[in-house]
């Protein structure tokens, strides 16, 4: 199973859409609560991130057959400068305007990482691509 | 257990207004009749507020039956039945006139909630977790079936009420003692044996307070038994009351904003919050469904008398509170779960999915999975007839 969300840049109105329908499409299958609750948490920061930092982009939501659960982020840019420090516990470039909202507080990275299974990142000036695995 | 909303057929229009208002999706009507998902249905009174024709029923016990069961006969009364006085004094002859009617005890039991308010508010603050507190079967019965995720958040009491009747057994163990419950709401109802067989309650019988306040006001005097009421027992009931308006600690009302909240801890967002009180009812147990009281006034008696309520605490046992708060996990792999949802999902995309109801389910998933499972066929979508 294989859906597709579109993310668009800085539309806070929208901002966790992509994930709610993920958690309750998980919710439906009965995925284990533990499970569960690392895929909303690091699925919604990752999310932001997109409508934060980035140009715009989407989220790939896939169940495999051996019933492992895939994400996948892909924005369209700008790029992480420094992979390494955005990933320290934190450490945060978000908008004033983001922060006045609650988000970017710095620790989407690194929460992400601590709670998948599996944690890809690679970032480039053409755009920023985040696959992680839950199983 | 017995199914709690129960569906009486005859007279029944298949207006489908049960259907659509029910919020967790439990109801359909399949083949001129209303079925009940007893797993999902989380007690509430939505259904049966909006059943025109009244044949949605709640079971209540024969009190006159009950009542020749037993040598001595306790009644506990709610909290939340303070918010329909002006004065402290009118619990008095309340309980009195309750006395008359044929009770031996009248038994209140805020002292109870007050100290497991105090409790709540001491062990919310030992953790970096957002804790939750709810003593309402409708909100534990939600998160149990929609927000398993958040069951470890669940402050782990037993109700007080609960705890009361527990008492009151070993008090009187040489006894033979009959404990009614009066009931503000639908969702209390299921902590007794009777009418809904839940053999692992304390509390023998379980009616609503709206049928007993007839008795009792007919034999309402200036007469007064002493009843004493706790403050933060009062305070924790009463959605604008509890926590006073800390930032750290929080009261919401209502299943949608219970659900926006529950989301919001789900996704880790809330951060400066420790502790939240969930109710299904506007401002609390005092928007019972069976008080004749209204909360939008109530709220306002019940701050006018507070000060004359006592402060003093019960002590509890750790023992005597806790209670872990269990889920049930559905034994089936993701492959064959997977499957099953691929399949619903495919049917999904040939319906409307207008969610108009007019099917008898829900929404249109509700009927593909039940074209799924081969109950029904699409025939039944008036829409795709059209």
């Amino acid at each position: 199973m294989i859906k597709v969300y579109q993310v668009e840049k800085e539309n806070y109105e929208d901002a966790g859409k992509a994930s709610s329908d993920i958690k309750r499409v998980l919710k439906s299958l009965g995925i284990d609560r533990k499970v569960l609750k690392s895929i909303a948490i690091a699925c919604y920061e990752a999310e932001i991130n997109i409508v934060i930092h980035s140009d715009g982009g989407e989220i790939t939501f896939e169940i495999d057959d051996e019933g492992i659960i895939h994400l996948s982020f892909d924005d369209i840019g700008p790029g992480i400068d420094d992979l390494q420090l955005a990933q320290t516990p934190g450490y945060s470039t978000a908008s004033t305007k983001a922060r006045s909202l609650g988000f970017g507080a710095g620790m989407g990275l690194y929460n992400m990482k601590s709670v998948a299974s599996s944690f890809h990142i690679e970032s480039s000036k053409e755009g920023t691509h985040i696959h992680m695995t839950f199983v | 257990m017995k199914p709690v909303i129960q569906y009486l057929g005859d007279n029944c229009k298949k207006c489908i207004k049960c259907v659509k208002s029910c919020p967790s999706d439990a109801i359909s009507i399949i083949n001129e009749k209303v079925i009940i998902d007893q797993q999902k249905c989380i007690h509430c009174h939505v259904c049966h507020q909006a059943c025109e024709k009244k044949v949605i029923k709640i079971e209540n016990v024969d009190l006159n039956e009950a009542f020749k069961k037993h040598e001595y006969n306790i009644a506990l009364i709610p909290t939340a039945i303070l918010s329909d006085f002006d004065h402290y004094d009118e619990i008095k002859n309340l309980a009195y006139a309750i006395k008359k009617f044929g009770f031996d005890e009248v038994v209140q039991y805020s002292d109870i909630e007050g100290t497991l308010y105090k409790q709540a508010l001491k062990d919310s603050q030992n953790t970096d977790k957002v804790m939750l507190t709810s003593f309402c079967p409708t909100v534990n019965r939600l998160i149990e079936n929609e927000y398993p995720t958040l069951i470890e958040h669940l402050l782990p009491y037993e109700y007080p009420v609960e705890i009361a009747a527990k008492k009151l057994r070993e008090k009187y163990h040489d006894k033979d003692i009959g404990i009614f419950s009066f009931c503000e709401c639908v969702g209390k109802l299921v902590l007794a044996k009777e009418p809904f067989d839940n053999q692992d309650s304390y509390i023998d019988y379980a009616l609503s307070i709206s049928r007993m306040f007839p008795h009792i006001n007919k034999r309402k005097t200036n007469q007064q038994e002493e009843i004493e009421m706790n403050k933060y027992g009062v305070k924790s009931i009463v959605g604008d009351l509890f926590g006073n308006r800390r930032f750290s600690v929080i009261s919401v009302e209502g299943l949608s904003q219970i659900r926006a909240v529950l989301d919001l801890i789900e996704f880790d967002q809330l951060k400066h919050v420790q502790l939240i009180a969930l109710f299904h009812c506007y401002q609390g147990c005092i928007g019972g469904y069976y008080l004749w009281s209204n909360p939008f006034e109530g709220r306002f008696h019940i701050e006018s008398i507070l000060d004359q309520c006592q402060t003093t605490m019960t002590p509890l046992n750790k023992d005597e509170y806790y209670k872990e708060h269990l889920i049930h996990v559905k034994q089936q792999s993701i492959k064959e779960r997977l499957a099953w949802f691929n399949k619903v999902n495919a049917i999904l995309e040939t319906l409307p999915q207008f969610d108009c109801g007019s099917c008898g389910f829900a929404n249109c998933r509700g009927l593909a999975s039940k074209i799924a499972s081969g109950e029904v066929d699409d025939s039944l979508c008036r829409v795709k007839r059209r």
